[in-house]
């Protein structure tokens, strides 16, 4: 795979310095712009695979340069992170709206840039070049590798203690810890304690009920603070409450969970907001085999990220030689929407790229699997799966994993 | 829909006391001990040294500039860039980071009701540079200590606010 390009459109050559300085000991091609007019022919020639972009500049000012970089067919879907001076609401909103997937407050530490972007790109050291001295909030190889299996620490800061009660509960199962505050007032100073003791929470649930626009004042104060500016915030509210949900997502909360709250959904939709690989949930190795197992409380949001996650996690798998599947159905007795979806989706990429397959389960309906399948993929939520299956003749299902893997 | 509370003296004082520390800390690493403040700067004064300015348009309207000696000014770039910095390197990055202390100052006033915009930072040197800003009502400054450095860093503002 080759390096990923990042064009830096910048008036300063402080700034191309510090982010061309951060970038050194990864495997990047840097590339640089002095204003935006600069910056959209570099873009258009280089085609970079992402785009740091300051806001006041000579020429043409970076909110002007994202505007034409939004409406060319050719650029639009290059990620731009903005660097600005200008963090106050009204600013952040305005460039929010046009399109930018970031933004990064000056001044920033060269850490906090690598972090970044390492959300967007994968960054490997230079494999003639020294690791990286490990930099706090940097470490874009451990952002990468953060799972859902990782003891993650989430902070709820809602009025009600039942909300975090029944969050804490939901997050458990993933073996997520929860902090709870009352409001904003009580979560500064919890939040300054774990920022001293480097213990920064990886995710902040808020209830967007605060009076005073509170919890849009909380998200400005959480992001002022260079050691939370990545961590992403999530608002509560009741489901009417749109106008608050709304202004909300324009501040920049990452998602809304409505109350009454989707418990079986919570900690998949927290980790989609953290960017969570959830495969480690799933996927692990079985001798010669890879094995998933499906549960049957498998979410919606649950599904569809497992879905996705499989399609690389799968190709993964051969590209490192392996070339068995076994798909562990066992407690799986009811083929709701999110699963069909799922064991659909993971037998079709294992007959894509030539994997072979075998279904363990204890549902003597798990034969059917095919006709189940078929019949349900005429369903709106599945119709753009394609059908993994010729046809509905009974499929081979093996009693335990050892029967399976014998069976390849 | 009432007008917004005005923001005070005192106020532009501690704002740049926030964030002038945090600027020199974040970019620079040295730390930038506030003195008192002034509350009614003179204008028109003289400053010297490398000097940033970027003026400030909209419901403010004003400048605020940075101050630095020749010393001060190339011991930050050094620190900043890890190598000789020549003037050009001195003053870009005087004009940086006036770039960020104004531009966090202006985020406070504008979340208090006073948009304005910014211009393009410029960096002047001289001996004598005298400063003023036409109609201001606010005329603050501050002295900050900088780490390792016998000469402080001078910021001044000058600001007209909309009724």
């Amino acid at each position: 795979m080759s390096a990923p390009k990042i064009l830096s459109v910048d008036d300063s050559r402080m700034i191309h310095t510090l982010i061309n300085k951060g970038f050194a000991p990864y495997d990047v091609q840097m590339v640089f712009a002095n204003n935006g007019a600069e910056g959209l022919e570099v873009a258009a020639r280089e085609k970079p695979d992402v785009i740091l972009l300051d806001v006041t500049m000579p020429v043409m000012d970076g909110v002007e340069c994202l505007g034409k970089l939004k409406a060319d067919p050719a650029l639009k879907d290059i990620p731009v992170i903005m660097l600005t001076a200008e963090a106050g609401k009204e600013n952040v909103l305005k460039i929010a709206k046009m399109g930018v997937r970031d933004y990064i407050v000056k001044p920033f530490t060269e850490a906090n840039v690598i972090d970044r972007v390492s959300r967007l790109v994968t960054l490997n050291p230079k494999s003639a070049a020294p690791a990286p001295a490990p930099v706090k909030a940097a470490a874009p190889a451990a952002k990468k590798a953060r799972t859902a299996n990782d003891a993650l620490k989430i902070l709820v800061v809602d009025e009600h203690p039942a909300i975090a009660e029944s969050i804490a509960k939901a997050v458990s199962k993933r073996g997520w810890k929860v902090v709870s505050c009352p409001g904003p007032a009580e979560a500064q100073p919890h939040i300054a304690t774990t920022v001293a003791a480097d213990e920064t929470p990886d995710a902040i649930l808020v209830s967007l009920a605060f009076p005073g626009k509170g919890a849009l004042k909380f998200y400005q104060s959480v992001r002022m603070n260079p050691a939370l500016k990545s961590v992403p915030l999530l608002g509560l509210s009741v489901k009417t409450a749109t106008f608050d949900q709304n202004e909300a997502k324009e501040t920049g909360y990452v998602a809304i969970l409505t109350k009454p709250l989707e418990l079986g959904e919570l900690p998949d939709r927290v980790a989609r907001a953290m960017d969570l690989d959830i495969t480690p949930i799933f996927y692990s190795s079985e001798g010669d085999c890879q094995v998933v197992t499906i549960p049957q409380d498998l979410s919606e949001t649950g599904s569809v990220d497992l879905t996705r996650q499989s399609r690389k996690k799968i190709a993964d798998f051969v590209n490192a030689g392996f070339a068995k599947l076994i798909i562990d159905l066992n407690g799986v007795s009811k083929f709701e929407i999110p699963i069909i979806r799922t064991v659909a989706s993971i037998i079709h990429e294992c007959n894509t790229l030539g994997i072979e397959w075998r279904v363990v389960g204890d549902d003597p309906d798990l034969s059917n699997l095919p006709t189940i399948i078929s019949t349900n993929l005429k369903v709106a939520a599945l119709k753009e799966l394609p059908n993994p299956f010729p046809n509905t003749a009974p499929l081979e299902v093996h009693a335990n994993r050892a029967a399976a893997a014998a069976a390849f | 829909m009432p007008s917004p509370e005005k923001p005070s003296s005192s106020l532009f004082i501690q704002t740049i006391n926030r964030y002038v520390p945090e600027v020199m800390q974040t970019m620079v690493g040295l730390s930038a001990t506030p003195g008192v403040g002034i509350e009614n700067y003179p204008q028109p004064s003289k400053l010297k040294g490398v000097t940033g300015s970027i003026g400030l348009s909209g419901k403010v309207n004003g400048v605020v500039y940075t101050a630095y000696s020749e010393g001060l000014s190339k011991h930050v770039a050094e620190k900043i860039l890890g190598g000789a910095a020549g003037e050009q390197d001195v003053s870009d990055v005087v004009a940086e980071l006036t770039n960020m202390i104004t531009g966090n100052l202006k985020s406070t006033l504008c979340d208090m009701g006073f948009n304005c915009t910014l211009s393009i930072p410029s960096v002047m040197r001289g001996e004598e540079i005298s400063v003023s800003a036409k109609n201001a009502t606010i005329c603050v400054g501050n002295d900050y200590a900088i780490e390792g450095s016998p000469d402080s860093l001078r910021v001044v503002v000058f600001a007209a606010l909309d009724n």
